[in-house]
Parts: structure tokens; C-alpha cells; sequence
């Protein structure tokens, strides 16, 4: 798990879903239906994740080094002990921000055929 | 719960769902808690997404996992996949056997699918083409133009479009480059609303169109071929027969309905309409949306019983019927195709069986293999799974060798087919016949993959190990793969039988007596345009092309014949009354010839005279009729000096001369024929459009043709010559179906056989090898070598002999299958039975005593060192 620049750019571009989770995660960790229910306010229901999609692309996540597990259970009474949280990790972050530089850049260039209706 | 759980568990690996399962589980339960206080809609939603959800996933994390570093499952299978490619490649022999044998069976059925699916099962381009029918009086006949016009007011409720057609013609084109042949059909303007599809270009003619302005309306390929895709083509003036037609519409590419180049408007003469005894139109309909093909014909079968009622029956028909278009152009080739897919299967069936037994051959030659795996770990399902995965990969491997194979077969045989087959050009190989292929290949894998599979997973380890020598084969297995000779025996004989019974009724068929000879004849069809060719001229052009033939060199005599025996397309037929003191209704074949017709075909005249330069347009008129003609008609008292009339329009004929009978073809009865003087056709009211030259060759008959087209063209260049063929090749033609599936069957009759012989060599040779420790201690204590040969060869004839009596009651009970196809010969016919068993009989005999005689030559003494 190293987070040489090249790793990065390995990674990039990132899949909708995968950019999602790691926007989840920024604030916070969360479980994975935590994760499902916040993608889903955010993207006003346009984006569901089911079950499957989920915990392959955590796997793959967590196999990238981009997210880990927390050890922290958030009181016990409240959650079930078979949940686990997730976190973003450094290298999570920065492959984030290298994604979202991309985005810009690609809009930016959209900007300039005037696809993009700016209000003014 | 407990469900999701249980689909999670069959689709991911266990790796990741250890890791995630219960995770995937609460978070689901989470999801349907949400999902259940919106609703029953929701909870379904939930699951049809979670469903996909879980296969989607789970197949790309096998898929995942298998890449980075080896699902167990699908390593397992890719590697015994590699193992039997490598195997196959140590080993081609057995390997190119096989698959040859699946790529013939599968190529077989692939290619007949191919035309099936073309023909019967893919939709015709006319929009809602199911409600296109083709409407007839009973049994095809033809209808009378009243009777139609009376037919179409009076089904208006049924049908949103009914025409009448005339059949369509070839007719010369002039003034666009040579001289050519299109087909031009008449019809009325309801025929556009049909084919339900408007012009692409201009518009279809209506009965507002004057007849004498001349539009037509042509088709696509014909505005592309002929016309140059001229997008300025409406308005041009095509000439056709000498006759200058206005081109007013274009049809789209594959509208064509009657199935021609152009279309013109056919007219009905006010004396046309004014008796209804004369037949030549067919008819296309369309339905309204809802009405069926039983309501039209009952409305048309209604309206005609109207008819009969006020005018009484002429035609002898009381019923007209609608069939479903699709049906009708299918009609002829089903039973074909359908007989042909049969056979195909079959013979996958005896390779099948044949590969089978290869199989288990090398399943039992490789105990030891499977002895030393077991014995270091390998379970029994382990070992199933790898012969099965080796019998999918040849399945698979002779699956695509019969694609190939079919690819290359389809163009031929759909041009080869004997039945024009309709639609043609939509014949290939494509996705359904790739996956009847693929149906194939699978259904293959389990016929012949099963039973050795099972075969090794009932090994006995130890006994193997321990014995070291070759084991021999179980008892059941032993059963197995003699039945399974004996399925192919039968199989085999059952087709023998099948062509046997084909090629015997082929040669009663064409040995039939035709009444008149047709050796190096050359036969040649010519059209005399009616607007450049008045009466006189035709005649004229008749004497001087006669004049020039008969002092040509190598021109024995010429004819010719408004039709010919065998030509195809019969004679016009007439009910005319014959009126000698009374009046009787007589139905006939009409032919005009030239006075040569009955020299040039060898044909006797028996009683009075032959036509004659005597015979003119002013002399009185004369007739030739058959001796089946006369004996039908002229009774006692003779023929001769009958005199005969048709209708009210024309004047009397009189029979003049009586020719021996001729067959119209093999498989007729000779029917009544009248003759008429081509030199008085014309006034009889019987000008042919065209005619049917024939060439009687000194040489070979190819020798006529250069020679015909040159007199031919030297009288008038603008003439083109149709047809053009020798009479055998029509005699030829007129059996190609027959001659087609008699070819076919005995191609599949011989596959079979040779897969026969090769499984009944397999067993005996293999039998032949277990015993053979046994047959040298036979010899060693004395035992002669004939002795032991016939022991051995005994256990290879049992199955053939078994097989043969089993095939010999299944071609009994199938043999009704063939019997419409059969001539003059039974389906039990005893002689067919017994040479195709004796055949297969020598055949399997020789199978089983090559291998029995190579075991019976052992050397003793070797084989008493080894023990």
C-alpha cells in the first residue's frame, strides 16, 4: 500500500460508485448502509446502490488502500456488533482529489463548447 | 432472510463471503425494512433489483477472483479444459474422428436448420404479412374474372383489399441495351393494397388509370438493374413486347407481390365478364385487422354458392378458400425440409451413439490414469468432471467445425433445391441457426458425455493399482457399449432402408414408358411480340425459321409446340364442348405444333392423317387428338371427323388424325391431348404467346444452340431465346425433387453406414484386445486359429444382429413416412428389406473380423511370458 503519485494515477478515472463512497466517507465513518443511505440523499435516489455493487466495490476499496476498517463500534446498544465502519484513508483522499482535479478539468473543457448553461 | 442468504452463498465466492456476507445481509435487511413501509410494489422492486444485483456481482467477482489468483471452480474447469485440448493435440486421431463425426452431424442440421429458419420461420418483408392470404376456388384452381369481381364486392366486411393477377410472364424488353427477358405481371389496383407498403417513388396505379395510357409500376430491383436507380424514372416509357409502357410508381425493395419486375393494370373485357367458363386468375387478399382466414373463406365459399345457384356450376368448383400467405409459399417445402431436418438428426444421433462408445473406449483404456489420480487425491466428481469438460470441448470443437461446414453448405443446397424455394435470398446462417448449433453441441455433450463420466466415477482404485494389467470393463459398461452399437446398427439400417426405397422407386419412376423420345433434342422458348408480329408475320417468321433450320446440316428435323411434355408449365386447358349429334363437356390438354411436332419427338401417328402444308388459315380447320382422347370421347364409332367447338366465339375443328399417347410426365397417366395447326392457331382463336422451339441435333445436342440463336437472330435480332435447355435436362428437372432426397438419404445412408462400421471395429477390436490373453492360451492348448477368430468375431456380431432385426421393425413402422415419395413400390418392399440387411450385415460382418483376426494371430508364447 504504497501512495506514490503513479498509484494514484493508476486508480483514476474512478467508477461513479467508487467516487461516491469515498464522498460518503469524507465526513465521517460510516457502515455500509449508512453509506447506500447517504449516496442516495445526496444524489436525490438517482443513484441506489444494492447490497452486491456495495461490498465488491468496498472490497476493491479496501484492496486499493483507498478506505480501512474503523476498530471503533459506536455504542454497543444502539448497532448490531456484525456491522463494520469504514474510513477514508490518506491515500483514499488524495486519489479523491485527483479525481475531483480531473472532473474539473473535464468541465472546465465542456464549459468552453457552452454546454454547461452558467446563471449569471 | 434465510433467501438471501441462500443466494448470496450461490453466487459470490466463499472468500468474499466471509468476508462480507453477513454485512450484504444486515444491510439488506436494513433495505427491506425501508422497502416494506412503502408497500407490497416496493418489496418486489427490491427484490427483482437485489436479484440482478447478486448475479451481476457475483459473476464479476468469480471472475475477479479467478483472475487474480484462481477460483477453484473455474480454474478447475479451465484447467481440464486445457488438459483435453492437450490431451486431443498427444492424440489427433481420436481427436479429428471425433469432431468430424459432431461437425457432420451438427453441420447436417445446421445447414437444413438454415434454410428452414429462412424459408418457414422468418417473417416475410410485407407489413402484418399474416394477413396477406391467397385466395383460390378449392384445391388451387383458378377463377373466372365474373366469379372474381363478384367475389371481391362481396367480401368487402373481410377483406380490406382483394386482386385478381394473371401469372405472371416473361416478356421481351427492348430499347435499354439488349434485349431481355422481364416478368411482367397484370393486375387489378387493389393488388398495392396487399402489399400494404406505398411506392417509394411516384404512386400505384387505381382503376381511374385509362388502360390505353399504359402505366405500370415496376420494382425495386428492376428500377436498380434496369432503370439505373433513375430517381427521374416516373414518367419514362419502358417497352415491353414492342409495346411502349409509362412507368408511374416504384415499389420498395422487397415488396413484390406477385413476385415480378412489373406491374401492370389488368382489365377485364366486357366479354371476359359477360360467361364464366374460361379460368386463369389468381387472387391475393388482405384481411381487415380481426377478420381470420376461416371467416374469409367462408364468406368467399358463401358468395360463390350465390353463383352456382343463378348461373349453375361450370367449373365443378362450390368452394373458394383463403390460405395464410406464408403458409402457402411454404407449402411445397415443408414436407421437404422437414423430411431432410429428420434425417440430419438422425445421423447426429448414430454419431452420437459412435462417440459414445469412442469415449468409453478411452475411458476404460484410461483406468490406470484414473486409478493413479484417485489414489492421490482426486474425488470421483473430480474425475467425472474431467471427462465430461473433454466431452464439452469436442462437443464444442465439432460444434464450430459444423458451422463451418454449414457455411459452405447453405449457399449450394438452397440453390440446389429441388422446390423453388421462396424467399431464397434471406437464406444464411445466422444467429438462430448459431444457436440451434450451439443446441446441438450441448445436447451432444450430454448424450455422449454422461455415461462415461459415470463410468469413472464407479473405479475401483485399488483393484486397478494392485491388478497393474489392463481392467476389463464392467458388466454394465460392457452392455452399454454394445447397445450402443446396436442403436447405431438399427439407425443405420433404418436410413438404408430409407434409400434403398428412394432409389428403387427413382428407377421405376424413370423407366416408365413417356410415348416419345427424347434424345438430342434441344428445346428453346420464343415470344413473337403481338404488336410487331400481326398474324401473317408470325406465320411467316414460323415458315422462314423451318425453311432455314431443316436445310441446316446438322438439323435433323425441327418443331414447335405451344408446350411441351415435361416443360414445366402445362398446356391451357379448355372445357369444350364436343358436338357430334350431342353435346358433351370434355376437359384436354391443348398444344399447338407444327406439322414436324410428332417426326421431331417420334411420336406414331396411328389413325388418319398428320397436319400438313395443306392446312392454311383458309382451309377448314383440323385437329390431332391422343388415343386417350379418342377412346374417351370417340367411343366406338371412332374419333375421326369429330367435330369440336369452344364456346360460341370460335368456329368447328374437325379431328382429322389420332398420335399415340404421351406422359406430360413420369408420374401422370396420359391425358386427353387435342393438337392444333400452329398455321391455324390464330384463327382458331388460340394464338400462343409464345412458343417452344425444338431442335432435333445430327451431333450432340449442345451443337443446336449456336446454330438456332443464329437463324433466330438473322430474322429478327430484337427476339431473345428462353429457356433454353435439352429435353432430358427437362426430363431431368421434372424428377429433381425426387432425385434430390434420394441423393440425400443415401448420403446419409452412407454416413451412417461408415459411423456403423466404425463403432462395430471399435467394440470388436476392443473386445478383441481384453480377450486376447485369453486367445493365446487357447491357442497354446490347442485351440485353432478359425476356432478362435469365431469366438471373437461372435461378440462383435451379436449387436449387429440384434441391431438389425431393431432396425429392420423401425424402417417397418417409419416406412409410411416415405410412402408418399415412393412409386410403384411398397414401403414394405420385401426385396429392399433384405438387400439393405444384407448389406449392413456384410459390412459389420467385415467390421468385427479384421480386429478378431488380428487378436487370433497372437504369438502363444508371448503371451504366456507376460503372465
Amino acid at each position: 500500500m504504497t501512495n506514490r503519485a503513479a498509484d494514484v494515477d493508476r486508480l483514476l478515472p474512478l467508477k461513479p460508485v467508487v467516487f461516491q463512497i469515498l464522498l460518503s466517507l469524507a465526513d465521517g465513518e460510516r457502515h455500509g448502509y449508512g453509506i447506500t443511505q447517504d449516496i442516495a440523499g445526496r444524489t436525490s435516489a438517482r443513484m441506489n446502490i444494492e447490497p452486491g455493487n456495495l461490498y465488491r466495490s468496498l472490497r476493491t476499496m479496501l484492496d486499493d488502500g483507498l478506505i480501512e476498517e474503523s476498530e471503533r463500534r459506536p455504542a454497543p446498544d444502539l448497532d448490531d456488533a456484525r456491522r463494520r465502519y469504514y474510513r477514508i484513508t490518506a491515500f483514499g483522499r488524495r486519489v479523491a482529489a485527483a479525481e475531483t482535479a480531473r472532473l474539473e478539468a473535464l468541465l472546465a473543457d465542456a464549459k468552453g463548447k457552452r454546454w454547461v448553461r452558467t446563471r449569471s | 432472510m434465510s433467501l438471501y442468504r441462500l443466494l448470496v452463498r450461490l453466487c459470490f465466492p466463499a472468500a468474499f463471503r466471509r468476508r462480507f456476507g453477513e454485512e450484504m445481509a444486515e444491510t439488506f435487511a436494513d433495505r427491506r425494512r425501508w422497502a416494506r413501509r412503502h408497500g407490497a410494489m416496493a418489496v418486489v422492486g427490491l427484490w427483482w433489483r437485489t436479484v440482478r444485483d447478486l448475479l451481476r456481482q457475483g459473476w464479476n467477482e468469480r471472475r475477479a477472483v479467478q483472475r487474480a489468483k484462481g477460483d477453484p471452480l473455474m480454474r478447475g474447469i479451465l484447467q481440464d479444459a486445457r488438459f483435453a485440448l492437450r490431451l486431443f493435440i498427444r492424440q489427433p486421431a481420436f481427436a479429428i474422428a471425433a469432431v468430424l463425426t459432431l461437425a457432420l452431424g451438427i453441420g447436417a442440421n445446421v445447414a437444413i436448420f438454415s434454410v428452414i429458419d429462412g424459408v418457414m420461420l422468418r417473417k416475410p418483408r410485407l407489413p402484418d404479412a399474416d394477413q396477406v392470404v391467397s385466395v383460390s376456388a378449392s384445391d388451387h384452381q383458378p377463377l373466372n374474372p365474373a366469379n372474381f369481381v363478384d367475389l371481391r364486392q362481396g367480401t368487402t366486411d373481410v377483406f380490406a383489399a382483394l386482386a385478381a393477377y394473371e401469372y405472371p410472364r416473361q416478356t421481351t424488353l427492348t430499347g435499354l441495351g439488349a434485349a431481355r427477358f422481364v416478368t411482367v405481371v397484370a393486375a387489378t389496383p387493389e393488388i398495392f393494397g396487399v402489399m400494404g407498403a406505398p411506392p417509394v417513388l411516384g404512386r400505384p396505379f387505381t382503376h381511374d388509370d385509362a388502360p390505353d395510357e399504359r402505366p405500370a409500376v415496376v420494382s425495386y430491383a428492376f428500377w436498380h438493374g434496369v432503370l439505373g436507380a433513375d430517381p427521374h424514372a416516373v414518367g419514362r416509357q419502358i417497352v415491353l413486347d414492342g409495346e411502349a409502357w409509362t412507368v408511374v410508381g416504384v415499389m420498395p425493395d422487397g415488396i413484390a407481390l406477385p413476385d415480378a419486375d412489373v406491374w401492370r393494370p389488368l382489365v377485364f373485357t366486357p366479354e371476359q365478364l359477360g360467361h364464366r367458363n374460361s379460368f386463369f386468375l389468381s387472387a391475393y387478399g388482405r384481411l381487415r385487422p380481426g377478420a381470420t382466414v376461416e371467416q374469409a373463406t367462408a364468406a368467399l365459399t358463401g358468395v360463390l354458392a350465390r353463383i352456382v345457384r343463378t348461373v349453375g356450376n361450370i367449373s365443378g368448383h362450390d368452394r373458394a378458400e383463403a390460405v395464410r400467405w406464408q403458409d402457402d409459399r411454404a407449402r411445397g417445402v415443408r414436407d421437404q425440409l422437414l423430411f431432410a431436418q429428420g434425417l440430419a438428426v438422425l445421423v447426429l444421433l448414430v454419431g452420437c451413439a459412435n462417440l459414445t462408445n469412442l469415449l468409453l473406449a478411452r475411458a476404460t483404456e484410461r483406468y490406470l490414469e484414473f486409478s493413479v489420480r484417485a489414489a492421490i487425491g482426486a474425488g470421483r466428481g473430480r474425475l467425472a468432471r474431467q471427462l465430461l469438460t473433454e466431452s464439452v470441448v469436442l462437443a464444442l470443437l465439432g460444434g464450430l467445425a459444423g458451422v463451418v461446414l454449414a457455411y459452405w453448405i447453405v449457399p449450394p443446397l438452397a440453390a440446389a433445391y429441388p422446390v423453388p424455394l421462396p424467399n431464397v435470398q434471406a437464406i444464411a446462417v445466422n444467429v438462430p441457426a448459431l444457436a440451434a448449433a450451439l443446441a446441438c453441441a450441448c445436447a451432444t455433450t450430454v448424450l455422449v458425455g454422461v455415461a462415461p463420466a459415470l463410468v469413472a466415477s464407479r473405479l475401483h482404485v485399488m483393484t486397478t493399482l494392485r491388478g497393474g494389467s489392463r481392467p476389463t470393463a464392467s458388466p454394465a459398461t460392457r452392455l452399454l457399449r454394445s447397445g450402443l452399437v446396436t442403436a447405431e446398427v438399427g439407425l443405420a439400417l433404418m436410413l438404408l432402408v430409407g434409400a434403398g426405397l428412394l432409389v428403387r422407386s427413382f428407377v421405376r419412376l424413370t423407366s416408365q414408358p413417356i410415348g416419345f423420345s427424347p434424345d438430342r433434342i434441344l428445346t428453346a422458348e420464343v415470344t413473337l411480340p403481338p404488336a410487331s408480329y400481326p398474324p401473317a408475320r408470325a406465320r411467316q417468321f414460323y415458315q422462314d425459321l423451318f425453311d432455314r433450320l431443316d436445310v441446316a446440316p446438322d438439323v435433323v428435323r425441327a418443331a414447335a409446340a405451344s408446350s411441351l411434355p415435361f416443360a414445366g408449365r402445362d398446356a391451357g386447358f379448355g372445357t369444350m364442348s364436343v358436338v357430334n349429334g350431342r353435346r358433351v363437356s370434355v376437359g384436354f390438354t391443348l398444344r399447338i405444333v407444327s406439322p414436324d411436332y410428332f417426326a421431331t419427338l417420334g411420336i406414331p401417328i396411328t389413325d388418319g392423317r398428320n397436319f400438313g402444308a395443306t392446312d392454311t388459315p383458309d382451309t377448314d380447320r383440323v385437329a390431332v387428338v391422343n388415343q386417350t382422347f379418342a377412346h374417351r370421347y370417340g367411343g366406338t364409332r371412332g374419333i375421326l371427323g369429330f367435330r369440336v367447338r369452344e364456346s360460341d366465339t370460335f368456329g368447328w375443328i374437325t379431328v382429322v388424325g389420332v398420335a399415340a399417347d404421351t406422359r406430360a410426365l413420369y408420374r401422370s397417366r396420359p391425358r386427353p391431348e387435342l393438337y392444333l395447326p400452329v398455321a391455324q392457331a390464330e384463327a382458331s382463336g388460340m394464338r400462343p404467346r409464345s412458343m417452344i422451339l425444338l431442335l432435333h441435333t445430327r451431333g450432340n445436342v449442345e451443337s443446336g444452340l449456336p446454330l438456332l440463336q443464329s437463324v433466330v437472330t438473322s430474322l429478327d435480332p430484337d427476339l431473345p431465346l428462353a429457356h433454353v435447355a435439352s429435353l432430358t435436362t427437362l426430363m431431368g428437372e421434372s424428377v429433381a425433387s425426387q432425385r434430390f432426397n434420394m441423393k440425400l438419404l443415401a448420403a446419409f445412408a452412407a454416413t451412417a453406414l461408415i459411423l456403423a462400421a466404425l463403432g462395430i471395429y471399435g467394440v470388436t477390436s476392443y473386445v478383441a484386445g481384453l480377450r486376447s490373453r485369453e486367445a493365446g492360451i487357447r491357442l497354446a492348448l490347442g485351440a485353432r486359429p478359425g476356432q478362435v477368430k469365431a469366438l471373437l468375431a461372435r461378440q462383435g456380431l451379436r449387436p449387429i444382429v440384434v441391431g438389425s432385426a431393431a432396425g429392420l421393425a423401425g424402417a417397418w413402422l417409419l416406412a409410411g413416412l416415405l410412402k408418399s415419395q415412393l412409386f410403384q413400390i411398397t414401403a414394405h418392399d420385401p426385396w429392399t428389406l433384405a438387400s439393405a440387411t444384407v448389406a449392413l450385415l456384410a459390412v459389420g460382418a467385415a467390421a468385427s473380423w479384421i480386429p478378431a483376426r488380428r487378436a487370433s494371430r497372437v504369438d502363444p508364447a508371448a503371451v504366456l511370458r507376460t503372465e
